[in-house]
């Protein structure tokens, strides 16, 4: 059986941002990656848990996709952490799901990769905001691979936006022939 | 020639029928005596330009009789089941009595023995029409009392055939010979009754189903017609009356899919038929003869209306109705009905009395039928005001109910405010005057309380004192407000959440300083505007956050603009208030056509 993906991109508003709408629609020519709009699907919050449990389940490969905003995760993607990735789950007793299933976080930052030292006005490494993600990847038994991020989203020419696009899908596709990334 | 004269009468009918009835609704006399009245002036007695009243009343009977078949499909058989003390135990005993009283009373003044009985059980009975027309003008039907009229009324068109059957023997004595074949026909009677009520129920629904697929609305209009007159008219071949004909078709469709279909289709030729009733029975009374003896015919009038109120009192009284109501029950019925035309006119052919007594009778009776609607008005301004205060002081015991939440209107809206509670384990008390679901309702666990939630020992008995919200969510703006202002003097202690049928309501709810103002319409239209958005290709958030910001600028703008209504423009016409209001609304709209939430680009 072939592997799948499951591409969660959580926007609030898509149509305002050119990076993250190239990087969408190189990824939804692909077979075999399921493309999940959270705010298209809950634009009202209303989650419903079982059916996205049964998604993660159905799916080999789980990719974040957002606009890192305040260095964070949009607020539908942490309720949708909050209440999918249950004790039972996710984790705990029997909270087997996630095991052995891969991870890759997927940003955009309207940063440039220099705000991103010590120096910046960030001040931290870009890494070091995701300890939260990769400690979610621990706790729940998934692999945490190397995060993409896109840089001074708001900045780049279209060429490099396309550049970036065309690496996450490439990656993507190397995960579905070989079968873990 | 004829055909043209019809044609008049028909046109004075109805030409009498605008003038008055809108008038005495004006002045608050009601509806009924507006007919009556247009009655009393074309009749043949007052500036005759109508003259067979008895081919008149005949005719609009027929009002009376679709009144039934309506009724009756508000009553499936289950329902009626559950009605039968009511009709049997107080329909007994209001007949009885009454009976027995205005015999005794008949004989004492000096009539003859056949003459007591007969003028007896001629002013036992009460108008259906009428009684019925003022329970339905206050939409008090399904309530305690409204049912136990509505039995009562039910029972005496029972009572009546026996009546019927007793009448011959009046007359002279000796046909009591032929009770064998009185009991023979009884028997037929029943069996035919019984063959018919199985095949209606067999057949009935199916032929409806098949009219209804032919999708010709007048044919289906034509077919119920049809249907309520074949059986009234086999009914009336039995010597039974035709209005329980009626009633009995009724019953049989009340749990067809086409129920209110049938309702809005009789409801018209029903409306038209009992005004022209009450036409006729204006028509009837006689201002010549009452000018003649007026003391002796207004003592009379007084009498029974004094007899009747107080056995139904006793009535009443005795069968442990709400005490509030008890004045409006004995009132409701208290007139003598129009089949005691019936029964005098068949006396008087038996020769039981001279036809002087006869007349004077008649008038009597036409003139309770006129009084009637006079006294439930001045029950409606002196008395009733004064029950209400009374029951301040000495509310009624019934078992008190200790929900937290009581729902007022179990309709469209309270029902899903209703079910969430139900769902999250809510104990609700629901009051409602529609019977229909009540069945259902009480398998699940509410308490239900079926009446007019806007009376205050409806509201007591449904344990409002120590419930902690009041949910109002009545439709009618009107009622709605009367139970708000109710609750809100009586019971202070109560959170009212009210629902608000338009922003007009929505003032007046304001006004009344109440915890929750929902308006029926707002959220739902707010909700498919923001699917209409998303339909467009707006993205879903973006279209659900607009539709936030247009809620909350819009709930602002309407706190807004009541408190600067309320300063300047009270003397503003309804009409136009909404009109400029709604313009304000737009040019505060206007203003929201920025995008939010920018600073989500990357």
């Amino acid at each position: 059986m072939s592997k799948k993906v499951l591409f969660i991109l959580a926007h609030p508003y898509l149509n305002r941002s050119i990076a993250n709408k190239i990087i969408c629609d190189q990824m939804k020519e692909l077979t075999h990656v399921t493309f999940h709009d959270l705010y298209e699907a809950y634009p009202y919050f209303n989650i419903d848990i079982k059916k996205e449990q049964e998604m993660l389940r159905n799916h080999d490969l789980i990719v974040f996709q957002h606009p890192f905003y305040w260095n964070n995760m949009p607020p539908l993607l942490k309720l949708w952490q909050d209440e999918v990735l249950e004790a039972g789950f996710a984790y705990g007793e029997k909270g087997d799901a996630l095991k052995g299933k891969d991870f890759v976080l997927s940003i955009t930052t309207s940063g440039s990769a220099d705000t991103y030292t010590t120096e910046g006005q960030n001040k931290f490494q870009v890494t070091e905001f995701m300890h939260s993600y990769e400690q979610m990847c621990f706790l729940c038994g998934m692999n945490w691979n190397p995060p993409q991020v896109l840089h001074s989203s708001r900045q780049n020419s279209l060429d490099e936006i396309y550049v970036h696009a065309e690496k996450l899908k490439g990656l993507t596709e190397k995960f579905l022939e070989r079968g873990h990334a | 020639m004829n055909h043209s004269n019809d044609f008049l009468h028909l046109i004075v009918f109805l030409v009498s029928a605008v003038i008055c009835v809108p008038l005495c609704k004006k002045i608050g006399l009601g509806p009924i005596l507006g007919y009556l009245i247009a009655g009393v002036i074309i009749g043949p007695h007052g500036i005759k330009l109508i003259s067979n009243v008895q081919e008149t009343m005949h005719l609009s009977e027929f009002g009376v009789v679709l009144f039934m078949f309506i009724i009756g499909l508000e009553l499936n058989p289950k329902k009626l089941w559950s009605l039968r003390m009511p009709i049997f135990g107080m329909g007994t005993a209001q007949v009885a009595i009454n009976t027995l009283v205005f015999t005794g009373i008949s004989y004492a003044v000096g009539l003859s023995i056949p003459a007591s009985i007969l003028v007896g059980m001629a002013f036992s009975l009460s108008s259906t029409a009428m009684g019925l027309q003022l329970l339905n003008e206050r939409n008090a039907m399904s309530t305690v009392t409204g049912t136990a009229n509505f039995s009562i009324l039910l029972f005496q068109d029972i009572a009546v055939i026996a009546m019927l059957s007793v009448l011959p023997l009046l007359s002279d004595g000796k046909s009591a010979d032929s009770s064998d074949i009185k009991l023979l026909n009884i028997l037929k009677t029943v069996v035919i009754i019984v063959a018919v009520l199985i095949a209606g129920r067999l057949l009935l629904r199916p032929l409806l189903r098949f009219i209804a697929g032919i999708h010709l609305r007048e044919i289906f209009t034509a077919f119920s017609l049809l249907l309520v007159m074949s059986m009234a008219y086999l009914m009336q071949s039995l010597d039974i009356s035709m209005a329980l004909g009626a009633f009995l078709a009724g019953v049989l469709l009340a749990d067809s899919e086409y129920r209110h279909a049938l309702e809005t289709d009789i409801e018209p030729f029903k409306g038209l038929l009992l005004g022209l009733f009450f036409i006729s029975v204006g028509m009837s009374v006689n201002l010549s003869v009452i000018l003649e003896q007026p003391l002796l015919i207004l003592s009379c009038v007084f009498g029974a209306f004094v007899v009747k109120i107080s056995v139904h009192f006793a009535i009443g009284h005795f069968f442990n109705l709400p005490k509030s109501q008890l004045t409006f029950f004995s009132l409701v019925i208290a007139q003598v009905g129009e089949f005691a035309f019936v029964l005098l006119g068949a006396a008087a052919t038996l020769n039981i009395f001279d036809a002087t007594t006869n007349e004077i009778l008649i008038t009597i009776v036409a003139l309770t039928l006129l009084a009637t609607p006079l006294l439930v008005f001045l029950y409606d301004k002196l008395i009733a005001p004064m029950i209400e205060k009374r029951d301040e002081i000495e509310p009624d015991i019934i078992e008190e109910q200790e929900n937290p939440v009581i729902i007022a209107g179990f309709g469209r809206f309270g029902q899903i405010i209703g079910r969430l509670l139900y769902a999250n384990k809510i104990p609700t008390t629901v009051l409602d005057h529609e019977p229909d679901q009540i069945e259902l309702l009480r398998r699940f666990g509410f308490k239900i309380y079926y009446g007019d939630a806007t009376r205050l020992d409806l509201l007591e008995a449904a344990g409002i004192q120590k419930a902690k919200i009041l949910v109002v969510a009545i439709d009618s703006a009107e009622e709605n407000l009367k139970l708000v202002k109710l609750a809100k003097e009586h019971f202070p202690h109560l959170k009212i959440y009210a629902r608000a049928r338009n922003v007009q309501h929505v003032y007046d709810l304001i006004d009344q300083d109440i915890e929750g103002i929902e308006r029926e319409t707002f959220e739902a239209s707010l909700k498919m505007g923001i699917d209409v958005m998303r339909g467009l290709g707006w993205s879903g958030y973006e279209s659900v956050k607009r539709g936030q910001i247009f809620r909350r600028h819009n709930l602002e703008v309407i706190k807004d603009m009541h408190s600067k209504r309320k300063n300047e423009k009270e003397f503003l016409a309804k009409a136009r208030q909404a009109r400029e209001d709604l313009e304000r609304m737009f040019e505060e709209e206007n203003q929201l056509r920025t995008q939010p939430g920018s600073g989500w680009d990357s």
